[in-house]
């Protein structure tokens, strides 16, 4: 079994009837060499009626999601491409598109399914059931049937299925459903304004922490992603899906290709000599390193909206650099657009930036196609929901999902569990859909506090990190939750929202030694504090100025150079107009001022002309004159003060850190 | 006098008329319900208003505590074992008598995945013991009813083996005269499907879907003729003739004989033969059947499905 390294093949049976259970115990225990769990629901006793069919699925659901989270174990992550074997059919149903996690009437065991599903979306689901497949890619990766037994889907599982991204559409199909309850119409613009993902990217790397990394990336801009780290899924993997997409003109393609260039699958054929699909083309340019092979080798690559190659740039060779403009030359003659992200990258934001998936003008990712986020909080909902609540059931998941995020979080040692973690909190908060804010607010935490650690735990990203994008991502987020709050505690709401996200982001960062991007967390939390306590009294509003000058200032160090240099150059303006006003031509010159001003300023005392700039200050005539010269002096004073002070805590924050 | 029924909503919504009740001398009698939680008991109480039209009472009760301490006479007591809160109703049962029982527990959760119809069936068991004990009570035929609980209890011996020893829950009980065990045919527990083809492919891979895992598992080597001994014999006949009864009306007598005709078809059958008789099966692919039988039927089911 393919499924990152050292991780034991773990199975779940919920199955009715107890021969077939017994079955396929044998056959997973024997054959694939699975540890095998049974777990019960509690027995249906009351479907057909709504009211008992709903708690019984609360029931249920409780039952089954603490023995799942038994098996995920402490630190969370035991349930990561695991295999659940459950029944999905109810008399009620005659298809799976009419299940619907928020059912009220019926059919309480799909109902319950499906709410397992989304409650963990890490789990490889297989299906017993007798419904058709709404796609070729759900029959063959999660449909268990009389015809195929449980072949098909263990092949997919040896090819290297990973099911968190939602390669085949599962999820999706039950996500839909949600959105259909939510919202107050059933028109195509109503539903448009979900995050509905109906675009596919792929994402082709042997380094299975690329994968997911890069997965992450493209998951969390909209697009469900088939993570292709074995030769054996690039090959074979998703081509029924491509096929039927294809032929009945749906469009399902890759809509993104993340696609290292250098590939070395372990299950490779050591050389591809015999030209095996018939390309045509010279040996020596039949390797994977060639696009043109590779595409026409794999085939299903192609058709490709973008396509993105994240590689350590051509080798230094002649050889080297001739494939290299050949794939370039390749990639030119073709219609879609493509580029190149080295390798190392800046992180999940720049990721995206190099790879032509960002909108410049209002600096935020490019989203898939139909994936609509965050929310339009003036989407009409049904008005059978409270205006700013989930449904009970879709946070009875949301609570799960978060819970378990946290405690990976909790105890993270790698690449894919930090992405684990960050794709549990996306999916809570793409389901909570802004709606009860609490909570969405934490899983939006909770995602951020997952990527950072992603990119932190990752060596193959760049120790400097893109914090800025991150954290006006999550001020845009936090402005969308928190119109659901009360309008008159809306500003304070996300002050506080954004204020805790940076904070905890900061701790990360400390955590991981990751010094610049917790001083630029800090820097952030800084100015967001000061920001909150002058919204607390309205007598702090004249202060905002001040604040405003030690937070920029004390956002880095050059930044701080440049309020030292800027207020240098305001105060030699003052001293100019106070040599005007003295009548001193001699010193009204901007030489002089500006050196004044800098004397004064790194030095707390005025030179002895300017300090008699009006003479006898006893004599009645300049007492006035004497009397603001000194208290402009006194000002300028205090500001050169405030600037050795501020010195002096970047100086203890480099010394403490370092 | 009382009887104490524990049933579910299915059950009562297709349990018979006024008429079937006289039939079953149910009518003139006290009744409860019984369940374990206060939303199965208002459920119940539904239940019971719907069947028992005509009995003097319906008394609806939670808890069995509340059951005995409400001074209630029990004659007897049907339990119906499909339910969550039947499980809830034996550890109530349980924790009454100071006493464990899992095996019991776990023999009557198996009763209630058992379906089926007929004389063998625990459907046909129900509805007799319900007659015997209702005419018990009325002192009609005593005896009845314990021989009538007799031949239930050989009839579920026989078919399903060391499942709950009703005498044991009698005791466990204490307070009850009397426990029926039963579990009850399909046509009283379900609604009607919307797509009976849908609920037939269901169950014709519950009941062949395991045959077929094991037959590979055996044919990999991984598991060996007396697993299959154990595992398969008297049941693959039973279980392909269920398939059958579920197929043969869907797809039409002609298409369905013409699919077992075929090589495969009459493969299949020996191997329920051999299956059926405890012997290893040799000389057949699991593979094979799945891919042509299995396939050929899936579709049969399935076209029948989108047609409906």
């Amino acid at each position: 079994m393919e499924h990152e390294g050292d991780q034991m093949a773990v199975a779940v049976l919920m199955l009715a009837d107890e021969d077939l259970q017994r079955a396929v115990r044998t056959r997973l225990e024997q054959c694939y060499g699975f540890t095998v769990h049974t777990c019960r629901a509690p027995v249906r006793s009351v479907a057909g009626h709504a009211r008992f069919a709903r708690e019984w699925i609360v029931d249920a659901f409780r039952h089954v999601s603490e023995f799942m989270e038994d098996l995920a174990g402490p630190n969370g992550c035991g349930l990561r491409n695991a295999l659940v074997l459950t029944d999905l059919y109810d008399p009620e149903h005659s298809s799976l598109e009419t299940i619907s996690p928020l059912e009220e009437r019926a059919a309480p065991g799909a109902t319950l399914a499906a709410l397992l599903v989304l409650a963990y979306p890490e789990v490889h689901w297989a299906f017993v059931t007798p419904y058709q497949a709404p796609s070729e890619a759900i029959a063959k990766y999660h449909f268990v049937s009389l015809a195929s037994g449980l072949a098909e889907v263990m092949k997919a599982r040896v090819a290297g299925y990973i099911p968190l991204f939602d390669p085949a559409g599962l999820r999706e199909e039950f996500r839909a459903r949600v959105w259909e309850a939510l919202s107050a119409t059933s028109t195509d613009d109503d539903r448009a304004r979900f995050p509905r993902r109906q675009q596919v990217a792929g994402v082709l790397d042997e380094e299975l922490a690329y994968v997911y990394l890069s997965g992450l990336a493209a998951f969390r801009c909209g697009y469900r992603v088939w993570p292709l780290a074995a030769f054996r899924s690039a090959k074979a993997g998703v081509r029924a899906d491509h096929e039927r997409g294809r032929e009945q003109g749906e469009g399902e393609r890759f809509a993104l290709l993340f696609e290292d260039v250098f590939l070395n699958f372990a299950d490779r054929p050591l050389s591809f000599v015999n030209d095996p699909v018939g390309t045509g083309l010279d040996p020596e340019e039949r390797r994977l390193s060639c696009l043109e092979f590779r595409d026409r080798l794999l085939g299903c690559l192609e058709p490709v909206t973008r396509r993105v190659l994240v590689t350590i740039g051509p080798r230094h060779t002649r050889g080297g650099r001739e494939a290299w403009a050949r794939n370039r030359r390749y990639l030119n003659g073709k219609p879609y657009p493509s580029c190149e992200v080295y390798k190392p990258i800046a992180g999940i934001h720049r990721l995206l930036r190099e790879a032509g998936i960002w909108d410049r003008r209002r600096r935020r990712p490019n989203l898939a196609p139909g994936f609509s986020w965050p929310p339009d909080p003036e989407t009409s909902l049904s008005p059978e929901l409270p205006s700013h609540s989930a449904p009970g059931r879709v946070l009875m998941v949301t609570d799960l999902l978060l819970a378990r995020s946290r405690r990976i979080l909790s105890s993270c040692m790698s690449v894919e569990d930090a992405v684990h973690a960050a794709a549990l909190a996306i999916e809570a908060k793409e389901l909570l859909c802004n709606l009860t804010p609490t909570t969405a607010l934490e899983a939006l935490a909770l995602q951020h506090e997952a990527e950072v650690l992603t990119e932190s735990l990752f060596i193959g990203v760049q120790y400097n990190l893109d914090v800025q994008d991150r954290l006006r991502e999550i001020e845009r987020e936090v402005r969308a939750i928190c119109q659901r709050f009360n309008p008159s505690g809306f500003r304070r709401s996300v002050l506080n929202a954004r204020l805790t996200i940076a904070e905890r982001l900061a701790k990360r960062f400390r955590d991981m030694n990751q010094v610049e991007e917790e001083l630029a967390c800090l820097a952030e939390a800084r100015r967001l504090r000061f920001e909150f306590w002058v919204q607390e009294r309205p007598w702090r509003q004249p202060l905002r100025p001040v604040l405003w000058w030690i937070a920029f200032a004390m956002t880095s160090i050059p930044k701080f150079l440049l309020t030292v240099a800027i207020s240098v150059g305001l105060f030699s303006l003052m001293y100019y107009a106070f040599a005007q006003w003295a009548g001193k031509s001699s010193l009204a010159n901007a030489w002089s001022c500006l050196a004044q001003s800098a004397f004064f300023t790194f030095t707390l005392q005025p030179t002895e002309e300017w300090a008699n700039l009006f003479g006898d200050c006893r004599q009645a005539a300049a007492i006035w004159q004497c009397a603001a010269w000194q208290l402009a002096m006194a000002f300028h004073g205090a500001v050169s003060f405030l600037n050795l002070g501020l010195l002096v805590s970047h100086l203890y924050m480099i010394v403490s850190r370092r | 006098m009382c009887v104490v029924v524990v049933t579910r909503v299915q059950a009562v919504d297709s349990l018979p008329e006024d008429d079937d009740c006289r039939s079953f001398g149910l009518q003139g009698y006290d009744w409860c319900a019984f369940g374990n939680r206060g939303d199965v008991v208002g459920h119940l109480e539904r239940a019971a208003l719907a069947v028992i039209r005509g009995s003097k009472r319906v008394n609806v009760l939670g808890l069995l505590s509340e059951w005995t301490r409400g001074g209630i006479q029990i004659q007897g007591v049907l339990l119906h074992p499909q339910g969550n809160w039947y499980e809830g109703a034996l550890m109530e049962l349980r924790s009454r008598n100071q006493r464990q029982a899992p095996e019991q527990v776990r023999g009557l959760s198996t009763l209630m995945y058992t379906r089926g119809g007929g004389e063998d069936s625990p459907g046909y068991w129900l509805g007799q013991a319900v007659a015997a004990l209702a005419a018990s009570c009325r002192g009609q035929n005593p005896d009845r009813f314990q021989r009538v609980l007799k031949a239930a209890q050989d009839v579920f011996s026989k078919h399903f083996g060391a499942l709950g020893d009703p005498d044991k829950v009698v005791e466990a009980t204490g307070e009850a005269d009397t426990y029926v065990q039963s579990a009850y045919s399909s046509e009283f527990s379900r609604r009607e499907p919307r797509n009976p083809a849908a609920e037939a492919l269901h169950q014709i891979h519950n009941l062949i879907g395991p045959l077929l895992l094991d037959l590979e598992s055996f044919e990999d080597g991984r598991i060996d003729a007396e697993y299959i001994q154990r595992a398969w014999r008297r049941k693959a006949a039973e279980r392909w003739n269920k398939a059958k009864e579920l197929a043969e009306p869907l797809l039409g007598k002609e298409a369905f004989e013409a699919l077992i005709r075929s090589a495969e078809g009459e493969a299949f059958l020996s191997l329920i033969n051999c299956l059926n008789s405890g012997e290893a099966p040799r000389g057949f692919s699991a593979t094979d059947l799945r891919a042509k039988l299995c396939r050929r039927l899936e579709e049969m089911l399935r076209e029948k499905q989108s047609r409906e």
